[in-house]
């Protein structure tokens, strides 16, 4: 068996390997933690807050919700991106599919078609639902996020929504559906800097950033909890090993 | 069990190529191509099954939607362009429809968007939130700074400028940058631990 220390000093990524082994740790750690039932507590996110909200509001008034998934490929580099989008996507689809009313969704990434049906289909049969929609109420929109703002400008403007799920990578053409549609409540969502700049002036409530990733941990999945702990513990080491490394280079030591 | 032996497949599946791109294990870089390439392969069947689900609902909306003139023009769109990309694959009809057709049409469109950004931003600016004010005194000060004129005023803006960019702003990019980072490794390793299984559908 060949020992790790020689592996490293080849053509690896030690670094980023060994970050990647302190977070799993640290995930496996405070996940059992939170499946034990060990209290964590949570800033409030306005968003998360209203989304709950948007539910009883959206089964009140047996009004429809659109989903805009953006282009974020499960299986590529967008992976966190899309997962948050199937996240919203099921939290809301299961609070509201005994309502009769669908939740319809438009992507622009192929892949993220069956993936995001499966994920409705699944919520509405947990909702009770007894006959699930096969899902048909998602469509794909082309592959450019232009074409996927335009589909969902058209289904908008036909189905007259109480509110539009703009998350993933949306791109700009978010723009076009806030502006179009201001009596629908925008809820914006973007891991994407140049994104969530534009989407912060436009939709009614918005989460950039990291935030738009920890939904699971604010919404249902008390699990996520572990991994949302996990990564503000990484970050604090971080941040101290980047302070530790700018007075080290500032006074000479290293670099 | 089928779940169970689906997220089996899964997380080794994930370990694998996980381990594949940081060791230097040939046989780990071979498995984890070949997995890496057959996710390719599936992606590429998708876009397929995305064609038809555009096919299927613009059919259904053809025969009966508010809009059945928009869908019988994209039906008719998609198919003439498909049947010139399958009969003169890399020809200069091809070439045609996207230069003097698609590019065009998604050029007009883009060029809208300047003009809804700006909508957006009077809209949040007249809202008087804090966001808004923020949005509004960096975006003043870095108009200001970008503009050429302004270098003929005081000669130094440029560097200001330069070091504004790289300084607080790449600053506040890579603070952002390093949250989503770590948030991405979270979601993979919660897929990797199972806690999250978007295969198999389940809560």
């Amino acid at each position: 068996m060949t020992p790790l220390v020689p592996l490293l000093s080849g053509n690896t990524e030690p670094i980023a390997l060994i970050v990647i082994l302190i977070l799993g740790a640290l995930v496996a750690l405070f996940t059992l933690r939170a499946r034990g039932g060990g209290r964590m507590a949570l800033r409030p996110l306005r968003v998360y807050q209203r989304l709950s909200e948007l539910c009883s509001q959206a089964t009140e008034s047996a009004a429809t919700v659109f989903a805009t998934l953006g282009s974020s490929a499960p299986e590529g580099s967008g992976m966190a991106s899309a997962q948050a989008a199937l996240m919203l996507l099921r939290f809301v689809g299961r609070n509201i599919a005994h309502t009769g009313r669908p939740v319809r969704a438009t992507t622009c990434d192929a892949a993220l078609l069956p993936a995001a049906q499966g994920t409705l289909t699944q919520a509405e049969r947990s909702d009770g639902l007894r006959h699930p929609r096969t899902g048909s109420q998602i469509s794909f929109a082309g592959p450019e996020p232009l074409g996927m703002a335009v589909e969902a400008e058209c289904a908008m403007a036909d189905d007259a929504p109480l509110a539009n799920l703009m998350v993933g990578d949306v791109g700009a053409e978010a723009l076009l559906l806030t502006e179009m549609h201001p009596g629908v409540i925008h809820y914006a969502g973007s891991d994407d800097p140049a994104d969530g700049a534009l989407l912060q002036i436009a939709g009614d409530e918005t989460v950039i950033g990291e935030d738009v990733l920890s939904g699971g941990a604010y919404l249902d999945r008390p699990m996520h909890m572990g991994s949302l702990v996990a990564q503000d513990t990484l970050r604090v080491v971080l941040m101290v090993a980047i302070l530790v490394g700018v007075v080290a280079a500032s006074i000479g030591l290293w670099g | 069990m089928r779940r169970i032996m689906v997220a089996a497949f899964a997380v080794i599946a994930g370990l694998l190529v996980c381990l594949g791109l940081l060791l230097p294990s040939p046989w780990l870089g071979r498995v984890a191509d070949l997995l890496l390439e057959g996710a390719l392969i599936l992606a590429a069947f998708a876009l397929l099954l995305g064609l038809l689900n555009v096919l299927r609902s613009h059919a259904q909306k053809a025969v009966k939607g508010p809009r059945r003139g928009q869908s019988i023009v994209l039906i008719v769109a998609l198919l003439l362009t498909l049947a010139i990309g399958l009969l003169f694959p890399q020809s200069a009809a091809q070439a045609w429809v996207f230069d003097y057709v698609y590019s065009p049409i998604q050029a007009s469109l883009g060029a809208l968007l300047a003009f809804v950004a700006l909508q957006a931003a009077f809209r949040a600016f007249r809202l008087r939130t804090v966001d808004a004010a923020i949005l509004l005194v960096s975006s003043l000060i870095m108009l200001f700074l970008q503009i050429p004129a302004t270098a003929a005023l005081w000669p130094r803006l440029g560097a200001v400028r330069d070091w504004m960019l790289a300084v607080p702003v790449a600053a506040g990019i890579r603070g952002l940058l390093l949250g989503i980072a770590l948030g991405t490794m979270a979601t993979a390793l919660r897929v990797l631990f199972a806690v999250d299984r978007p295969y198999t559908g389940e809560e």
